[in-house]
């Protein structure tokens, strides 16, 4: 049994036969130019790194340049994600006059939920404002960033050691 | 430019693309859907691996968007200063180029076709 996935030019490869995997690269080669690595070690912003237990999966880089875009290189790191007891309106504050950084900011955070799950909620809750943040929002926003400047090699780890089973449904109308 | 990783010109890089934004919806393209893994189930795969420990190989697939097979009848100018010629001439192109809006589909397509032949079920 092998998996493919494929995202449009980006294959990874996996399964429990790994001679059958090896014939699929060399078939794959004798049709296509590619490339081969060994092993994943970074498939569309995603790092994966092979520990001795498990893999683990990070978006160390795309962190990095979310704290660079946002301008916030040099600030100080916070221990929460969001300010307590604060309920953010969508009418309240003064509007930003380019929603376009709003925009990029938040969608990069959704992109980073993919290995970081604990920041859903407030992401969740920035993006609301996503059709006309004001300033109050993007505060919201730039402090979720500055939560991640103090976490950010935080991942998902995979242990080798797990029970898990692999289950899939599907349906067609 | 290509650069080395000190710094110095490694090599010079250019291609032709073609200008999708000019092609005409039933004339130069039909269909221009292609579709890509989910972000979860790119997320699965590693996780499948790592609790059976399978090996985890990755690949990358070099001039993707020229491999398609062009089905259309597609004709382009050439850029300025890549011909001598007149012109008024127009190129039929026989391959794809980037830049094309069905250059992606085609791709997919031509992967899932490629696949199939490998008949592995």
């Amino acid at each position: 049994m092998v998996f493919l996935l494929i995202y449009v030019d980006d294959i990874i490869i996996t399964g429990n036969d790994i001679g059958l995997i090896t014939k699929l690269q060399h078939m794959l080669h004798s049709t296509f130019q590619m490339k081969d690595l060994e092993h994943l070690i970074y498939f569309l912003r995603l790092e994966v790194h092979f520990r001795d237990h498990g893999l683990f999966l990070n978006q160390h880089k795309y962190i990095q340049d979310l704290i660079e875009l946002a301008g916030l290189k040099d600030a100080t790191a916070v221990d929460t994600l969001m300010e307590v007891n604060v309920k953010y309106r969508k009418d309240e504050g003064e509007p930003l006059p380019d929603p376009f950084l709003y925009r990029q900011l938040v969608g990069s955070l959704i992109y980073l939920t993919i290995t970081r799950p604990d920041i859903s909620y407030v992401v969740h809750i920035v993006s609301k404002f996503m059709q006309a943040p004001r300033h109050l929002h993007l505060v919201a926003v730039r402090r979720i960033i500055r939560y991640l400047i103090g976490s950010p090699t935080r991942g998902l780890f995979f242990p080798t050691q797990s029970t898990l089973n692999l289950t899939s449904y599907s349906d067609a109308d | 430019m290509k650069l080395k990783s000190d710094g110095s010109l490694d090599r010079y890089k250019a291609r032709l693309v073609a200008l999708g934004n000019k092609q005409e919806y039933g004339i130069d393209y039909e269909e221009t859907f292609t579709p890509v893994a989910k972000m979860t189930t790119v997320r699965t795969i590693p996780a499948i691996a790592a609790s059976k420990a399978w090996a985890l190989p990755q690949m990358d697939v070099k001039n993707t968007f020229l491999h398609g097979d062009l089905m259309e009848e597609i004709y382009m100018k050439l850029p300025p200063g890549m011909s001598t010629t007149a012109s008024d001439e127009v190129y039929k192109l026989r391959r794809f180029l980037y830049g094309l809006k069905q250059a992606p589909r085609a791709w997919f397509e031509k992967f899932h076709n490629t696949l199939l032949t490998f008949s592995f079920t």
